[in-house]
């Protein structure tokens, strides 16, 4: 499609670069043009990073996140399986960067004793769905951004209809029963996971590719036999986790090479122990 | 039998198991496994172990000044 008379609205009404590196266009002018020419926020951030100009709200990841690799988190699609402590921050912070689409799983509603950690937990969305809940907070972070939701726990048979619609899935599941299933489903897609897990103050996060090694041997065990269940899980090493996963899938996303394939990052926010270990 | 000192670090649910600095005495050609009666760790609650940061299993022998990390069942998120 000829989006000829787009781009040339689009570069008069982008601004030089001064003081910003980079030429750059605000979100509601750039909404607005999209709309007058018939498309979609996410696709009018694509023909703008393709013309080199930067929706300013990208402006300072620039030039840590290029313009090619904006494009590649731009094109992304991303399922995250779980929206509590891990999902929530994960989803806040990919889309806060830019990635343009998302699927959010999850099958639960919010309970007060989420508030401790979980980000899309507020006293006001008590009861409501998190994935529901997580739609709405990344429609006000950024509009640019494409979500659509599954509110369901996802068993083994939902999984490859949502996986041929994906490039990477993120598990932010909440204990050990699923995680398994959803590793060996996802390998079996030919999909990259990037895994997080923790109990108390100590967390885990790797990456998982087909054929690669995984940290499936934390995941032993019946459900309610992790750690968790007798530690809780605190924000700190949730939301520690959950910004090395994000950071991960950003490589990923980028084009650059994974940091955690075969491996395992380890946290321990109680003795002030950081490893990363080789599985 | 001459022993050797090695470091040994339990994570959430087995943290209360690590000897009191870290640092454990035991005999030469010591496996993890040892280190785990050593510790009286309930054997079943130990699903992972790293030796020198590589995932190597309970059977392998140990040498002075290696790092043992053991790890309980984790997935809370």
């Amino acid at each position: 499609m000829d989006h000829t008379l787009f781009v040339s609205e689009l570069k008069k009404s982008a601004h030089s670069g001064d003081p910003y590196p980079a030429a750059w266009i605000g979100t509601d002018t750039l909404i607005r043009i999209a709309s007058g020419h018939g498309l979609s926020p996410l696709k009018a951030q694509r023909i703008a990073i393709e013309n080199r100009i930067l929706p300013e709200r990208y402006l300072r990841n620039y030039p840590s996140i290029s313009f090619e690799e904006h494009l590649g988190l731009t094109d992304a699609r991303v399922l995250i399986v779980g929206l509590g402590g891990l999902g929530g921050t994960i989803l806040e912070i990919l889309g806060r960067t830019g990635a343009g689409f998302f699927i959010l799983a999850d099958g639960d509603c919010f309970e007060e004793s989420n508030l401790n950690r979980q980000l899309l937990s507020t006293s006001a969305t008590i009861g409501q769905p998190k994935a529901h809940a997580a739609r709405q907070r990344l429609a006000a972070v950024n509009p640019f951004c494409e979500a659509e939701v599954v509110a369901d726990f996802l068993g083994k048979k939902d999984l490859p209809g949502l996986f041929e619609r994906v490039d990477l899935v993120v598990d932010a599941l909440g204990g050990i029963e699923f995680r398994p299933v959803l590793m060996e489903e996802t390998a079996n897609a030919g999909l990259p996971l990037v895994t997080g897990f923790i109990a108390g103050t100590t967390g885990l996060a790797g990456t998982v590719y087909p054929g690669g090694k995984n940290p499936s041997a934390f995941w032993q065990g019946e459900h309610g036999q992790g750690a968790e269940c007798v530690l809780g899980n605190v924000a700190t090493i949730v939301s520690l986790i959950a910004t090395i996963q994000a950071g991960e899938v950003i490589r990923i996303l980028t084009g650059k090479k994974s940091g955690l394939a075969d491996k395992v990052f380890l946290a321990d926010l109680d003795s002030m122990t950081f490893d990363l270990f080789e599985l | 039998m001459s022993t050797m000192k090695i470091q040994v670090y339990c994570f959430a649910t087995l943290s209360g198991y690590a000897p009191g600095d870290g640092q454990l005495d035991i005999h030469e050609g010591a496996t993890p496994e040892d280190v785990i009666n050593r510790l009286s760790i309930p054997p079943q609650d130990v699903k992972v172990v790293f030796v020198n940061g590589r995932n190597q299993g309970r059977d392998v022998v140990l040498k002075e000044n290696d790092r043992v990390g053991i790890f309980p069942a984790i997935g809370g998120g």
